[in-house]
């Protein structure tokens, strides 16, 4: 007898399969992603009464095995076992709304005809039964000739009948010959025939749609109402992400500050000093200062996922969103984006189809992330003058303002440059569920609250610390000569690439010192300011360097440079954390390259002319 | 070519004597029972696969047969609707290009 069994979890959207997937393994998971596509292979683990260990392994949810894009193909691929990362699965379980077993049975029907063995869960059965959807078990058994079993996953109710289902099917699981065919419209249409006659012998009462459900959409859809709901909810999204994270954020940086502190105490002057205390703890310290962040951005997503709001969002933003080409579900993660570009390009998971998705990743980035604030509140506060325009406005407000503008301006422009241009290919009807309200199970929420945070501590711990390191030591060496005149960083690597580079961005207004400090700015945006003041020999805290800075600045740079340094930080990608998080996220280092490229290509265009047009003026 | 595909679904339709609208031509609370889906009437006219936006449709539910009834418009335009389709427990929403190839009758 089997001792490990493999099975594939199947369903629609919407059908609770990652609740299934929760319930079942609980936070026995394993998260990876399959090579190649953007995808998580998510893999779940639990043993049966009868010690068979079960590997359950989590599918995109789907309504036809038709493969309609590479990620999708997956799951038809690993059902059938033609999927060269999985092995063999023993059995399919598939999962289906028992509000809505139209959509399901055509998908169980489809799944038969691959010939695996399969059981078959009514999930939700506790909405179906309140609104009067009842089935007769036996003889919809009979018609599809597979096991059959009532659940509500998110109240784990009918959860260890079903462990115990499996358990007892394991001993005569035995494939059939598989013939399935893509269905074309005609064998669509005949699955629809099918299953309404079997629907007609099995359903012993049809229920009402919710009416609590209409209700709440009357108010949530309607498009005065509905909107103002929706702009309320995204400011309480704001207001957790920038005032109520920012209470551990803080903690956490002092943490990071007192332990590279302690570390400059102990170690005095050293080398392995400087790597841990200035690399690593400070590096990993301003990366980790976005966990609280990334865990409000999570908890708001996965209660207005699991509650149905979410599709209800994407309704209301669809045609804004679709000017630009993006799928209204691209919102969330563009608003995330103000706060961090990472907790936004995770968030585009919610996006299924894959160049939607892109096209998303590839714009977050231009939105104003809270990292630019210092060096813009720098630049603007010396070089913009506080005067008052239009007898109202305070231009600094105003110069602020129009950066955040920008930002949205362009992420608008260039997810339309992509679509249209170059990922046209793929492009899907825009038909989406609007699943009914339900209630959140709180158990589910903490399984799915820790998965963002795991991947993001996982990267923070292996590739940024990584980047970190190297960058410090481009910072660090070589060492200055004894008897050195300049500050240390003019001869270190830092310093001699910032001489190299200068040429290419002297056509822009920038000077050597600006140059070496976007390198260590690369860390993080906020770096370049304390870098900046590395450079022109400013030492002391960081307030103190800030001080002081103005007033070098303000005597070494025109006009024109600070200019063409700010409009640079709005377009370059001045993020190594996101470029590794694309990285992780696309699975593939195209996607960051291409990202890098279209940033610089489009900053330096954009800084071109920003400083000559100011240097012809002045 | 687009106004001579439409023009023959009309005439096709009408000889039954049957009034054959549009889903995406519904007011709201409207409702309707579909009487053909088929993309042909778009003349070709869509950035998808041929025939993607038909098989997606079939995919969601709606077919020949089933009651549809427009619950929620959009506020730009109209766009998107959301549809209940025979009196289920969950909305469709789509699109106005996506609804104009559903024909329907009245109940």
């Amino acid at each position: 007898m089997l001792k490990n069994i493999k099975i594939a979890l199947v369903g629609n959207p919407n059908c609770g399969k990652t609740a299934m997937f929760n319930a079942l393994t609980g936070s026995k998971q394993r998260v990876a992603n399959y090579p190649g596509v953007t995808i998580e292979k998510k893999h779940g683990f639990f043993i049966t009464p009868n010690h068979i260990n079960c590997t359950l392994i989590d599918l995109p949810g789907t309504y036809s095995l038709r493969s309609r894009s590479p990620d999708e193909k997956i799951t038809r691929d690993v059902v059938m076992g033609q999927y060269k990362e999985e092995d063999q699965i023993d059995l399919v379980l598939c999962i289906l709304d028992a509000t809505n077993l139209q959509n399901g049975l055509r998908l169980v029907l489809e799944l038969k005809q691959t010939g695996k063995p399969m059981i078959v869960a009514l999930n939700m059965i506790d909405i179906a039964n309140n609104r009067g959807y009842h089935y007769d078990l036996i003889k919809l058994q009979q018609e599809l000739g597979c096991k059959i079993i009532e659940t509500t996953a998110i109240k784990k109710y009918g959860v260890p009948e079903l462990v115990q289902l499996i358990d007892n099917s394991i001993p005569n699981l035995s494939c059939s010959e598989n013939t399935w065919q893509a269905p074309d419209l005609e064998k669509s249409r005949d699955y629809h025939i099918k299953v309404a006659q079997i629907l007609d012998r099995v359903k012993t009462s049809h229920g009402v749609p919710s009416i609590i459900s209409e209700k709440i959409d009357n108010i949530f859809l309607h498009p005065v109402f509905g909107s103002i709901i929706l702009l309320f909810i995204l400011f309480v999204l704001f207001q957790a992400v920038f005032s109520w994270a920012k209470i551990p954020q803080d903690m956490l940086q002092n943490g990071a500050d007192w332990l590279q502190g302690y570390v400059g105490m102990i170690l005095p002057n050293s080398l392995l000093g400087g790597l841990l205390g200035d690399g690593i703890i400070a590096g990993v310290g301003a990366v980790v200062v976005f966990l609280p962040q990334i865990l409000c951005i999570s908890l708001f997503i996965i209660i207005l996922e699991d509650s149905g709001y979410m599709a209800r969002a994407a309704f209301l933003m669809d045609k804004i969103m679709a000017s630009a080409g993006l799928h209204g579900k691209a919102f969330i993660p563009i608003l995330s984006s103000f706060a961090c570009a990472i907790p936004g390009i995770m968030a585009t998971r919610t996006i299924e189809n894959k160049n939607d998705r892109l096209v998303t990743i590839l714009v977050s980035p231009l939105v104003t992330c809270s990292a630019r604030i210092p060096v813009y509140t720098l630049l603007i506060s010396i070089f913009i003058p506080v005067r008052t325009v239009f007898g109202i406005f305070n231009l600094q407000g105003l110069v602020m303002f129009s950066l955040f503008a920008v930002g949205i301006i362009f992420v608008l422009l260039m997810a339309f440059v992509f679509k249209f241009f170059f990922l046209k290919g793929g492009k899907e009807p825009s038909i989406m569920e609007l699943p009914s309200y339900k209630l959140p199970g709180i158990k589910n929420l903490l399984i799915e609250l820790i998965k963002p945070a795991k991947s993001f501590l996982r990267r923070a711990g292996t590739i940024i610390v990584s980047i970190m390191v190297i960058l410090w030591v481009l910072s660090t060496f070589p060492h200055a000569p004894i008897n050195a005149k300049l500050p240390a960083i003019d001869y270190s690597f830092v310093g001699i690439m910032g001489h190299y580079l200068e040429v290419i961005f002297k056509p822009i207004g920038f000077n050597w010192q600006i140059v070496a400090a976007l390198i260590p700015g690369m860390a993080a945006r906020e770096v370049a300011v304390s870098a900046l003041g590395t450079i022109y020999a400013i030492s002391g805290s960081d307030d103190a360097v800030r001080q002081s800075l103005s007033v070098v600045l303000q005597h070494s740079w025109s006009l024109a440079t600070a200019l063409s340094l700010i409009t640079w930080y709005v377009f370059a990608p001045q993020c190594v954390s996101t470029l590794a998080v694309v990285k992780r996220e696309t699975n593939s280092y195209k996607w960051p390259l291409i990202m890098f490229g279209y940033q610089i290509g489009l900053a330096y265009l954009m800084s071109f002319i920003v400083y000559r047009v100011a240097v012809f003026f002045s | 070519m687009r106004v001579i595909l439409i023009y023959n679904y009309v005439l096709n339709n009408l000889y039954i004597g049957k009034i054959v609208k549009a889903l995406s031509k519904f007011k709201k609370l409207e409702c309707g029972v579909i009487n053909k889906i088929d993309e042909s009437i778009l003349g070709g006219g869509t950035d998808c696969v041929s025939g993607e936006i038909e098989a997606r449709l079939l995919e969601m539910g709606f077919i020949e047969g089933a009651t549809v009834q427009v619950l929620q418009k959009g506020m730009w335009g109209g766009e998107p609707i959301a549809v209940r389709i025979n009196n289920n427990n969950t909305l469709i929403s789509l699109r106005k290009k996506e609804a104009s190839v559903i024909m329907t009758q009245e109940v």
